[in-house]
């Protein structure tokens, strides 16, 4: 009985067409770049092209970034807010790790936890200017990504800093059968950690009461502000971690790369496509998950079978387009499948 | 007793009015660069600089206007420069590919910016997307588009197209007397436009639409019709913006309007246009957008290092939000002492 309701609310979910759609993406990438058709034998299915442990391994590389931010963006977005900035925080936050092991001879953990004092700072200023200035947050952080972005070239005039601290650079190259980076498992952990503290805690059921209805989550004794303040404060947290394992990855700070890569929006657009309401109080970070999962499927999807960049550009915006249109007819069967019913 | 009145009938509203504590911040800022250069030797305060300043922001001025009413209306359009980048595209391709005048290259130009815009009102309104994303997804399209056209004369490579045109040179750098012709477009436009939102019906209509869209529809609006109008109008005035871009660069360049995303929405925020909607207006949109291109051109004059100049941007951009902030706490004391 248990297992039926759970199988039905399965269906039921926001991310079901969405997990179907990448399912079929996934295959048919599958097939066309590993050359059956072209007479290649069956096993090549799973050697060549998109299962290549290349091509798998550069995947996830970049999923790591992306998912440690989707976990902050997503909480702050269901919390009613939006913080534009975490590329900027990202970029900034690699750049003063990447000084500090390159100027002093400090241990690079201590730099590490240096850097993260100082992301705890940029999510103080952030809740600052959101809480106490009452700055709409979409403003405020445009704001402060301007700031952070030009502090960044301040720090080393436009230039990238090479990072040669062994262990640190270990973290980012280890990989687990040569698939799977162990930094994934590590953004997978979170992933799974902050599904949890969003549904089952009641700190979870608290940010989703301040984005749905701010004042009747106000007048319930529930303090906006504070919520703000934790939520800010993580994704400042999850964004200079994710920066930290990105240049762990390519070994050294660039902040051009990360900007330039553009993760924030990419990830912003996953959570909306996901099930995440623009405008608060709906939606879980699975479902951002998965539609993240979907953004680079195909974008690889792109890549392996060599088509020309600016249809990789057009397909981007199509496909999200595309499941936007998919998300509102399954709304609109629902709203007069209830209509009936009534 | 007849003084005073005159001061509480004209004066009180004027200093009270959002745009006049920018127009003060647009002062301060003339004092300080004009005081900073004179240290240093240079001289800031000269018509040159002011002729240079107007000259920087007659692209933004037309991504600004389309952003500034459709945030009126309570919507966004993130797609607004990459259709812009795209008609400009258009227009270089149809000038040096098809060897069409320069007219018809504007006209076919801005009728697919339009229809872009028309396509982002469907998505709005018809399936209900989010504005923010709905307009996201679109901008990738549109610069998609934009490559593909620029590979028509290129053997399918994507690439600048450059172009020698008469007429089109003329636009982007020509002046009537000593005035800059893109200036004095640029002044018309702000003029129509500020007429429209602030005294005629539509405005009203627009402006209702963003304050309370239930209200709006039981007073029996129209707003899926005005939506329509208005996204059209913010991609046919970004694709005016694209026009610009190409005159003036000679080019249809595959990087045109790249940074110019946020420029449109930051300036009419910074001008006084409220970000849920509802209020604001165009004089408001024009000083932000002032304050924006004198800051970045000051500290060209005074030499400080471009690399500053971006961090200091975003606080100007802040700053003057709280010079907003601290205008909105004083009316509120007000209102509570009665």
């Amino acid at each position: 009985m248990r297992k039926e309701t759970f199988v039905r609310r399965l269906l039921r979910d926001k991310a079901s067409p969405l997990l179907g759609v990448l399912i079929v993406l996934t295959i048919i990438t599958m097939i066309l770049s590993s050359g059956i058709l072209h007479g290649e034998q069956i096993s090549a299915l799973f050697t060549k092209g998109f299962m290549s442990s290349g091509n798998l391994l550069s995947v996830f590389y970049n999923l790591v970034i992306q998912c440690l931010m989707l976990c902050g963006i997503s909480m702050i977005l269901i919390g009613g807010n939006i913080d534009l900035s975490v590329a900027g925080q990202a970029a900034l936050s690699t750049m003063v790790f990447g000084w500090f092991c390159k100027n002093t001879s400090m241990a690079w953990p201590l730099a590490l936890v240096i850097t993260l004092a100082m992301a705890v700072c940029f999510g103080l200023i952030n809740t600052f200017l959101v809480n106490k200035l009452k700055f709409p947050p979409f403003i405020a952080t445009i704001g402060m990504a301007s700031v952070y972005r030009g502090l960044c070239n301040v720090i080393t005039t436009g230039n990238n800093i090479q990072i040669s601290r062994a262990t640190f650079i270990t973290i980012g190259n280890t990989s687990i059968a040569g698939i799977l980076p162990a930094t994934f498992v590590f953004a997978l952990l979170l992933i799974i950690i902050y599904q949890f503290v969003l549904s089952k805690t009641t700190f979870g059921r608290t940010i989703y009461m301040a984005g749905g209805n701010p004042n009747a989550a106000r007048l319930s004794g529930i303090k906006l502000n504070k919520v703000r303040l934790i939520l800010f404060i993580n994704n400042s947290i999850l964004a200079a971690i994710g920066g930290l394992l990105w240049s762990a990855q390519i070994k050294m700070a660039s902040p051009t790369a990360i900007i330039s890569a553009a993760p924030d929006m990419r990830v912003i657009s996953a959570a909306i496509l996901g099930g995440v309401s623009f405008i608060g109080g709906s939606g879980n970070i699975v479902g951002a998950f998965i539609a993240l999962l979907l953004l680079n499927v195909f974008d690889n999807m792109l890549k392996v079978l060599n088509v020309q960049s600016y249809w990789n550009v057009f397909a981007t915006g199509f496909l999200l387009a595309v499941a936007l249109i998919i998300d509102y007819i399954n709304v609109e069967r629902r709203r007069k499948s209830l209509l009936l019913n009534r | 007793m007849k003084k005073d009145s005159f001061y509480i009938k004209h004066i009180r509203p004027l200093i009270k009015h959002k745009v006049f504590t920018l127009i003060l911040l647009f002062i301060a800022m003339v004092i300080m660069f004009t005081l900073w250069s004179a240290i240093q030797g240079g001289r800031f305060f000269k018509i040159s600089t002011f002729k240079n300043i107007l000259n920087s922001l007659v692209i933004s001025a037309f991504l600004t206007i389309g952003a500034g009413c459709l945030l009126i209306s309570g919507n966004i359009d993130l797609a607004q420069s990459a259709i812009g980048a795209f008609g400009g595209m258009v227009l270089a391709t149809a000038v040096k590919s098809w060897g069409l005048p320069w007219y018809l290259g504007i006209v076919i130009g801005l009728v697919l910016c339009a229809a872009f815009g028309s396509l982002n009102a469907l998505l709005v309104t018809k399936f209900r997307f989010p504005a923010f994303i709905g307009t996201l997804a679109m901008a990738s399209m549109a610069r998609g588009l934009m490559y593909l056209f620029s590979s028509i004369g290129n053997k399918g490579l994507a690439a600048n197209i450059a172009f020698n045109n008469a007429p089109l040179s003329f636009i982007g750098a020509g002046s009537i007397g000593p005035i800059p012709l893109g200036i004095i477009i640029m002044l018309v436009f702000f003029i129509i436009y500020g007429i429209i939102i602030s005294k005629s019906r539509f405005g009203l209509k627009v402006t209702l639409i963003g304050g309370n869209p239930v209200a709006a529809s039981l007073a029996g609006i129209n707003s899926t019709a005005i939506t329509y109008i208005l996204f059209i109008n913010s991609a046919v005035l970004g694709g005016i913006a694209g026009v610009f871009n190409t005159a003036r660069l000679g080019q249809g360049a595959l990087l045109a309007l790249q940074t110019n995303q946020f420029t449109g929405i930051t300036a009419a925020i910074l001008g006084g246009i409220s970000f849920g909607g509802g209020a604001g207006g165009m004089g408001g949109a024009f000083i932000g957008l002032l304050i924006l291109n004198t800051f970045q051109i000051g500290m060209g004059v005074v030499g400080v290092n471009p690399f500053w100049v971006n961090v200091f941007s975003g606080v100007l951009l802040l700053v003057a939000l709280a010079f907003d902030f601290i205008a909105q706490r004083r009316s509120r004391s007000v209102l509570k002492a009665y």
